[in-house]
């Protein structure tokens, strides 16, 4: 095991910022840690590092303890999310620094980091100054730069945020090309639930300071634990409801949602996702509230069984006279529809 | 749009005029021998300002040396406590740590005459009255609430992130504050240095009164001469006070910039 954190607990000026907070992250393997701002993540990484005094509980390496390891010591790299380039020192000698801290001499380090630089397609830079870079480029020198340190464990706090789409997007495949390659140990700290899904072997969803799930992202996007998760990954419409006698109902009066189910009678939340929901012409009429137009498919929002449901449809079912009309159809698959118990 | 650009000009040279001007009439007084209201320009000229200054005291060299070593390492002392003070206050947090920071500015707020006597009766008692280290001693404390301010700003400026990143990256404490954290502050240090030093150096009042006669530094030499009314000799003297904390400001700014770039 690279890392593994056992009932961690931090507090930050008498608040809890994590609690309890059990993961662990296996050698090679690529787990993010997604949940919005302020849910703990950057905290969890930090205490991991070594930078955050623990209340409570474990941080190991094996069989090896480390919460009593100062940083350098611990195995673990972070990189940040402002990159935290030398700035007084020139690229090559950036990256070469882990290198100089392992007591490698000049011109090892120095063909160690060329390497390095090449993995990340930056060969050539070597003696620029960091100032000298654009922002793709820095995001680059500090990926190299983590990576040249051979550590147990790779931390990433949310790395891509301030770049835009298209350089995202390559970074993410940068990123995927080299953890195939270096097989070390990667946590990613990300709020970007595509980024997760796209890269992650494993994804651990936290929410105020908790983890309320931890599997393979297929597992998650199919079997979300509970409804909190469901909503933050955007899987689909949330209908507050009740089980009676075999029929879910949902709260909003006559035209509610309805369906068969065999769960107990109480009170659920129903998670109607995205993809159950289309335009059809054998469907039933409901009026239309919005369209937005998203490039591959357009996003629309109608009020159906009392409240606001959101799709998806293909470019070829839409056409321009849709913004015009006030109602649409539409038809809903209610087939293993997930019920959440109210008590979550 | 021209106009701001033309009063903002015009403001620059207003100021820049209200320094260079009072300058260059020093510089003219160097060389004049008399000088009255209301001639635009001395009567006659003579070099005897000049001769006063270098030939004055037959060990001249030695008191300007002895200035500036003086008020050297007044300032190194000085900026190194600052430094280490600034850290523990930025990054720390415990007991005390608001009257530490208030003890630190207090000789701005206690005028240095004050200071003086109250410090001058410590030192006779611990023996340190009349000597260089006593002398050095008080500079320092006088320097301090600059020195402070200074430091204080430039670690809080950068914090300690990049001292993160070192030692996540295998830097113990010591390496990750001089390979990477002390680079950052050498502005802060040479600006520090510059402050502190200039403040020894133009010390007189405190330097008499903690080094008896027997301290004798420029500025407790340059002072009577003021006072005396020989505008002359006056001069003379003021200008090579300006020549040598000028070239001193270039020394501390270069090393300064070279100590940033090293590791």
């Amino acid at each position: 095991m690279s890392l593994t954190i056992n009932h961690l607990t931090v507090d930050i000026e008498k608040t809890p910022i994590l609690q309890e907070v059990s993961l662990s992250v296996a050698d090679g393997e690529l787990l993010s840690l997604l949940g919005p701002s302020g849910c703990g993540k950057s905290t969890l990484l930090k205490a991991a590092a070594g930078f955050i005094e623990i209340a409570g509980g474990q941080i190991s390496a094996g069989a090896k303890r480390l919460d009593h390891l100062p940083p350098d010591k611990r195995g673990i790299v972070v990189v940040f999310q402002d990159l935290r380039l030398f700035s007084n020192m020139n690229v090559i000698d950036n990256v070469a620094f882990p290198l100089k801290m392992q007591g490698m001499k000049r011109a090892e380090r120095h063909e160690k980091a060329r390497y390095y630089l090449e993995k990340v397609q930056l060969s050539g830079l070597e003696r620029r100054r960091i100032s000298q870079l654009s922002g793709g480029q820095q995001q680059r020198v500090a990926l190299a730069r983590g990576l040249a340190a051979d550590p147990n464990v790779l931390l990433l706090d949310e790395p891509f945020s301030s770049l835009d789409e298209n350089l995202r997007e390559d970074m993410r495949q940068l990123l995927l090309e080299l953890h195939r390659e270096m097989k070390n140990a990667i946590v990613l700290v990300t709020h970007d639930r595509k980024e997760a899904l796209q890269l992650s072997d494993r994804i651990a969803v936290m929410k105020e300071g908790r983890i309320l799930q931890c599997d393979k992202p297929q597992e998650i996007y199919k079997h979300p634990a509970n409804l909190q998760i469901a909503q933050y990954l955007g899987l689909g419409n949330t209908i507050s409801g009740t089980v009676s006698q075999g029929f879910f109902r949902g709260d909003c009066g006559a035209e509610s949602v309805t369906f068969e189910t065999n769960r107990p009678d109480g009170a659920y939340d129903a998670l109607l996702r995205k993809e159950k929901i289309r335009l059809s012409d054998q469907g039933f009429e409901v009026s239309l509230l919005k369209i937005f137009y998203l490039g591959d498919t357009y996003q629309i929002h109608v009020k159906a069984g009392g409240q606001e449901l959101v799709f998806l449809a293909e470019p070829d079912q839409v056409e321009d006279s849709l913004y015009r009309k006030e109602t649409v159809c539409i038809e809903i698959d209610y087939g293993q529809t997930e019920l959440f118990n109210k008590m979550d | 749009m021209r106009e701001k650009h033309r009063a903002a000009k015009t403001l620059i040279w207003l100021t820049a005029s209200l320094i260079v001007l009072p300058l260059m009439v020093l510089l003219v007084w160097c060389f004049a021998n008399r000088w009255a209201y209301p001639s635009l320009l001395p009567e006659n000229f003579s070099l005897r300002g000049l001769e006063q200054v270098l030939f004055g005291y037959h060990d001249m060299g030695r008191i300007v040396g002895s200035s500036i070593l003086i008020s050297v390492v007044a300032a190194v002392l000085c900026v190194t406590a600052s430094a280490l003070a600034a850290r523990a206050v930025v990054f720390y947090d415990f007991k005390g740590k608001r009257i530490l920071e208030f003890l630190t500015m207090i000789p701005v707020i206690i005028p240095a005459t004050v200071f003086g006597m109250g410090i001058h009766m410590m030192f006779i008692k611990g023996g340190l009255n009349h000597t260089i280290t006593g002398v050095i001693l008080t500079h320092i404390v006088v320097s301090l609430p600059y020195g402070v301010k200074i430091m204080t700003d430039i670690t809080k400026l950068y914090g300690r992130n990049l001292e993160e990143q070192a030692m996540v990256l295998g830097a113990n404490s010591w390496q990750s504050f001089w390979l990477v954290g002390f680079p950052k502050l050498t502005p802060g240090i040479a600006s520090a240095l510059s402050m502190t030093f200039i403040i020894s150096f133009s010390q007189y009042f405190l330097t008499l009164l903690i080094g008896g006669g027997r301290v004798k530094t420029f500025s407790v030499v340059m002072v009577p001469f003021i006072q005396s009314g020989d505008k002359t000799i006056a001069a003379n003297y003021s200008v090579l006070f300006i020549l040598i904390t000028f070239i001193v400001f270039l020394i501390f700014d270069k090393i300064g910039k070279k100590a940033r770039c090293i590791a």
